[in-house]
This record gives C-alpha cells, sequence and structure tokens, in this order.
C-alpha cells in the first residue's frame, strides 16, 4: 500500500469522524446551498419576475415571486408584499360574484404561503402575523362578497384576532393589535418601492382606520394626521409635509415623497 | 450536398444524438424533479374554485434539458471536427476531402443541428405538456395604437383599435394600461369594450393602477374594430403597443406549437456554431468553446435572442408564429448567416 493510498484511507476516516463528531445539519446544508446559488440565479429571477408582471398574469408574477423568495425565505416584508399583491390582483373582468370567489381562493394562497413564510422570518416573525392580520380585511374591502364567504371561518376580524393572538403569544406583549397601524410606513414603502401606489394608498387608507386601536388618543390623533398628510400627497394634492419629515416613524416612505 | 457533406453530417448527427442524449434526459429528470419540488404554490386545483396556473412560470425547468443538449451539441461538433477550431490535428486531410470553403463544418453543424431537433421535439412537446402547456395554442395579436393617440381619460372616453383582417373570431382580450395619477381623489377607471358597435356582455374592467392585467372572456365572435369605453373614473389610462391583446378563438395544435418552438430553440446553436466556426479560422479550440458556451449562455440564460420568448410562448400556450419570438429569431438568424459568410471569407484567405 503507498503512501497515497494512506492518506487517502486516513481522510476517508477523518471525513467520517467529522460526520460522528458533528452531524450535517440539513437546514445549515441548505442554507450554504442557496448562498452559492443566490448571486448567480438572482439577477435572472427578477429579470424573469419582471417579464411576467409585465406580460404575465398576477398568478405567473407570484410564482416567479415565490422563485425568488425560495432563495431568500428571511426577507419577510417582500413575503407581504408578494403575497399582498397576489391577493388583491383582479385579473379577469368576471361578474362581481365571480371575482369574490376567485377574490377568496387568493386570499388562502397568500395565508398559506406566509404560514410557511413564518418557519424562517425569525425576529420578524410577528410583523409577519401582524401583516397576515391586516390582509383578509384589506383584501374584504376591496372585494365585495368576500368577507361573507369569510363567515365560516368566523369573519375577518375573527381571522385577524386569530394572527394577532400569534403576534402576542410570540413577542410577550399585549400590544401587538395597537402596533399594526405603525407597520403602514413599512409596507406603504415596500408597494411603493414596485411603483404600486394604488395599493400603498390602500394601506394607508387602512392604517388611518386602525389608528383608532392606538390607546393613547393623542398619539392616535396625531399619526392619523401625518397618515393623511401623506395619503393626500400620494393622491396628489399639494400638502406641507414638514410634519412628516420630521417624524422618524415615517422614515421609510420618505424616498417616495419627493 | 455531396456524398462526403452528406456523410459528414451523418457522422456529426449520430454522434451528437450519441453523446447528447444521455446528459439530456438525466437533466430532463433533474428538471422534472425540480418541478415537483418546487412547483408554485397557487393551491389546491381540486379544491379551488377558481383554481390559478402559472406554467409560464416554469420555463427554468424546461431551459435545463434543452441548454444542457445544446451544450453538449455545441461541445461535441467542436471536438469532432479538426476544422472546427485553427491548427488541429487531421485538419490537412480533412481540408483535402472537403474541398467546400467551410471544408466540412457547414455539413457538420447541420448534423449538430438536426440531433438537436431530434432530442429537443419530445421535450418541448410531451415534457412542456408534463409542466402544464396548454393542448391547444391560441394566436395572440398585439393591437397598435391609433394614430390620434392611445390615452383613455374623462376627455376622451373613447379609444378605437382596428383589428387585423382575419376570419377567426375572437374570443377575449387582453388589457395591460399604464396608469396616470389622477387630478382629484382617486376613483377607478371602469373600462368596458365595444366589438364592432355591440358592447360585450361581460363586465367591464377596473383599473386604479399601472401595469395591472385585466382579461375579458366572452363567447367568440367576429369583429374588425375594437373600441375601449370609459364608463367611470378618473384614472388616465394609456394604451401604448402591445397594451391591448386580441385573443382568437381558433385554438392550434399545441403539439405543432412545441415542434416549431424545438426548430426556433436551434437558433441559439445555430449562431453559436456560426461564430465558433468564425473563431475557429483564427484561433485554437479553447477559443472556440469559450465563444461557443458565452453564447448559448447569453441566448440561454441571459435571455438574448428568441430562446426566452420561445419558451414562455410554449408553457403560456400563445401560437409562435403570431408571437415575438419570430420577430425576435431575425436578427439572430442575421447575425449567424453573417458569422457563416465571415468564416467563409476568412478560411479562404487562410488557404491561399
Amino acid at each position: 500500500m503507498t503512501s497515497q493510498h494512506v492518506s487517502g484511507l486516513l481522510a476517508i476516516g477523518c471525513l467520517i469522524g467529522a460526520g460522528f463528531v458533528a452531524p450535517p445539519d440539513l437546514a445549515g446544508l441548505r442554507e450554504t446551498t442557496t448562498w452559492l446559488i443566490r448571486p448567480a440565479a438572482l439577477p435572472f429571477l427578477w429579470r424573469d419576475y419582471g417579464d411576467a408582471e409585465r406580460s404575465g398574469t398576477g398568478a405567473e408574477a407570484f410564482a416567479r415571486a415565490q422563485q425568488i423568495l425560495h432563495l431568500m425565505p428571511t426577507w419577510s416584508d417582500a413575503q407581504v408584499v408578494f403575497a399582498f399583491r397576489y391577493a388583491t390582483d383582479g385579473g379577469a373582468a368576471v361578474a362581481p360574484e365571480a371575482a369574490a370567489e376567485a377574490a377568496h381562493d387568493r386570499l388562502q394562497v397568500a395565508l398559506a404561503w406566509l404560514e410557511t413564510a413564518r418557519q424562517t422570518a425569525g425576529h420578524r416573525e410577528v410583523e409577519l402575523l401582524q401583516a397576515m392580520s391586516i390582509l383578509p380585511e384589506m383584501v374584504a374591502r376591496r372585494f365585495p362578497g368576500v368577507a361573507e364567504r369569510m363567515l365560516d371561518a368566523g369573519g375577518t376580524e375573527a381571522i385577524a384576532d386569530h394572527y394577532l393572538a400569534a403576534a402576542e403569544r410570540i413577542s410577550g406583549s399585549a400590544v401587538a393589535r395597537e402596533q399594526r397601524t405603525f407597520f403602514a410606513p413599512l409596507f406603504g414603502a415596500s408597494l411603493l418601492r414596485m411603483g404600486d401606489r394604488a395599493r400603498a394608498i390602500e394601506v394607508l387608507e387602512w392604517a388611518i382606520r386602525r389608528s383608532r386601536d392606538v390607546r393613547d388618543v393623542e398619539s392616535a390623533t396625531e399619526w392619523a394626521a401625518r397618515l393623511t398628510e401623506v395619503l393626500r400627497h400620494l393622491r396628489g394634492e399639494a400638502v406641507d409635509l414638514g410634519a412628516v419629515r420630521a417624524d422618524p416613524r415615517m422614515t421609510p416612505l420618505l424616498p417616495y415623497l419627493d | 450536398m455531396t456524398a462526403a457533406a452528406r456523410s459528414t453530417g451523418a457522422l456529426a448527427f449520430a454522434l451528437c444524438l450519441r453523446r447528447a442524449a444521455l446528459p439530456g434526459v438525466l437533466a430532463t429528470g433533474l428538471a422534472a424533479i425540480g418541478a415537483l419540488v418546487f412547483a408554485p404554490e397557487l393551491g389546491d386545483p381540486a379544491t379551488a374554485t377558481t383554481p390559478a396556473t402559472a406554467t409560464g412560470a416554469l420555463t427554468n425547468w424546461l431551459l435545463l434539458p434543452l441548454l444542457t443538449i445544446a451544450v453538449t451539441v455545441a461541445v461535441t461538433v467542436i471536438f469532432l471536427w479538426p476544422t472546427f477550431a485553427h491548427r488541429q490535428p487531421g485538419a490537412d486531410w480533412v481540408r483535402r476531402l472537403h474541398r467546400g470553403p467551410l471544408a466540412g463544418c457547414g455539413a457538420v453543424i447541420a448534423g449538430a443541428l438536426a440531433a438537436q431537433l431530434a432530442l429537443s421535439l419530445p421535450l418541448m412537446t410531451l415534457f412542456a405538456r408534463g409542466l402544464g402547456a396548454p393542448a391547444e395554442a391560441a394566436v395572440h395579436r398585439a393591437l397598435s395604437p391609433p394614430d390620434s393617440g392611445a390615452l383613455l381619460s374623462p376627455g376622451r372616453p373613447r379609444l378605437a383599435f382596428d383589428l387585423p383582417s382575419s376570419s377567426a373570431e375572437l374570443a377575449a382580450i387582453e388589457l395591460r394600461p399604464l396608469a396616470a395619477p389622477p387630478g382629484a381623489t382617486l376613483e377607478p377607471s371602469h373600462v368596458a369594450i365595444e366589438l364592432g358597435g355591440a358592447p360585450l356582455s361581460s363586465p367591464p374592467a377596473v383599473f386604479d393602477q399601472t401595469g395591472q392585467f385585466m382579461r375579458l372572456t366572452f363567447t367568440p365572435r367576429p369583429a374588425s374594430r375594437l373600441e375601449l369605453v370609459l364608463q367611470s373614473g378618473n384614472v388616465p389610462l394609456f394604451f401604448p403597443a402591445g397594451a391591448v391583446v386580441a385573443v382568437e378563438d381558433a385554438g392550434k395544435n399545441g403539439t405543432t406549437n412545441g415542434c416549431l418552438a424545438a426548430l426556433l430553440w436551434l437558433v441559439p446553436t445555430f449562431v453559436a456554431l456560426a461564430f465558433s466556426c468564425l473563431a475557429g479560422a483564427v484561433a485554437a479550440r479553447p477559443t472556440v468553446l469559450t465563444v461557443a458556451l458565452t453564447l448559448l449562455v447569453l441566448f440561454g440564460i441571459a435571455g438574448l435572442g428568441p430562446a426566452q420568448p420561445v419558451l414562455l410562448g410554449v408553457l403560456r400556450g400563445h401560437w409562435l408564429l403570431a408571437s415575438s419570438a419570430i420577430s425576435a429569431s431575425g436578427p439572430s438568424l442575421l447575425a449567424g448567416a453573417l458569422a457563416m459568410i465571415g468564416a467563409m471569407l476568412l478560411r479562404h484567405r487562410n488557404r491561399r
């Protein structure tokens, strides 16, 4: 037996020993693989997503977005934005009854997708749950007839409560409901980054309605006033944004208010 | 074609077929597993009332075996034929047998393309169907806006498009306008469609966002003129070329569409081999290989030329003869033909 054979056998023995001492972690292996693939694949996946947005259907764009998110599972902002865009995408001019049925189906898919995203959200899981609590209400508002279809599951409020209870359990704090409205600038900014002004407006309208959840009335009124200023600006009205720019909570939106 | 060229082409065909078959099968297996494991999560079609499909998002899984075959075929040809690269052993013998300007390279390329066609036909037809490509392809015709302008707004609530003269009936209209900010509080624009002066019974399409997609499906009917009518709302909508697409009712055979796709997918390999042949007049094998592989990556992955539109067309069920894939093939074919002419001239000069 040559010295080369001996060193080869030693190397194999060391590898097996290493496997016993520190068993390979499948999650780690997956993370390493995606880390290696990401730089090569992402530019093309984004291009494909753009193509789907320009010439495909909403379902195709969401499927392309899922391919991106498979490589970036911890990007919870994007998980929320893509799911929200899919859930609120009409796609076909049909009778209101059929539109509501389709919207209800899309909502179920979006919530199921976000549910799986919870596993990889890490410390952003609470924000993800807050976003999931918003989704049913917004879809129901956009598509008349969806709220009635959600009555089997207790209605939009009950579904939101379910997610908020989970958020409160994870965060160990009972302010998840109250805090939801403050999530709007980040959510709205993500939509504006994708050029989705109409949906960003919807999110801000929702946040203004939900500012009533804030227990401190003075804070709630001031917050609603700031959001209203942003909303009016996005609608094309001339508004003084001095107070908005001075409010650090509005920082995510500032790049889109010029 | 001479007997020598015929036998050279046949030799290249047989060798490429043999070398590319196994990698192609393995890549197809891998792609099938990938498509199953990473299938788009759009709900269970069995339980959903309105099942969503996104076969157009599966192009990557069709691309994997196609590109594997194209790369294997190109590499095989470059290693097979001594005159393909500069100063290869046996090149002088081959030149004596093949007196033509390309010294057999043209016949070898033809054989390689035939092998690729034979291997990619089942992929574009059967495998694509397995991925969810529709059994019938529909003709999608992008309409050009009228000369008077393409803006639909409260000040100009009607926009007319002339439909191309065709005997086929229309079954659907797809709209994807650009939206401008409204002057006042946003009220989504409701757009109805009139075909030949008669309004459609389907509900109006509602737009409040730029790039928003709407499909209006209706009972098939012939039409020569399409009018968009703004019923209500204040979001100005701009319909540039391609923002209005008329979908014809007459379904074309999906298998024929797949065969067309396999033919069009020869264009990237032809261009890659043509430029390799040009480079091979003065460069050694490593350079020739680099040229071929770079071009195949540019076509297949980076989206240059017709490769991507062809895959999208097949999987979405768009009839390729009426799609952008044809127009995207033209410049590539021209570039490939010019490279072949350049290779002929360069090799002729080298011989003298």
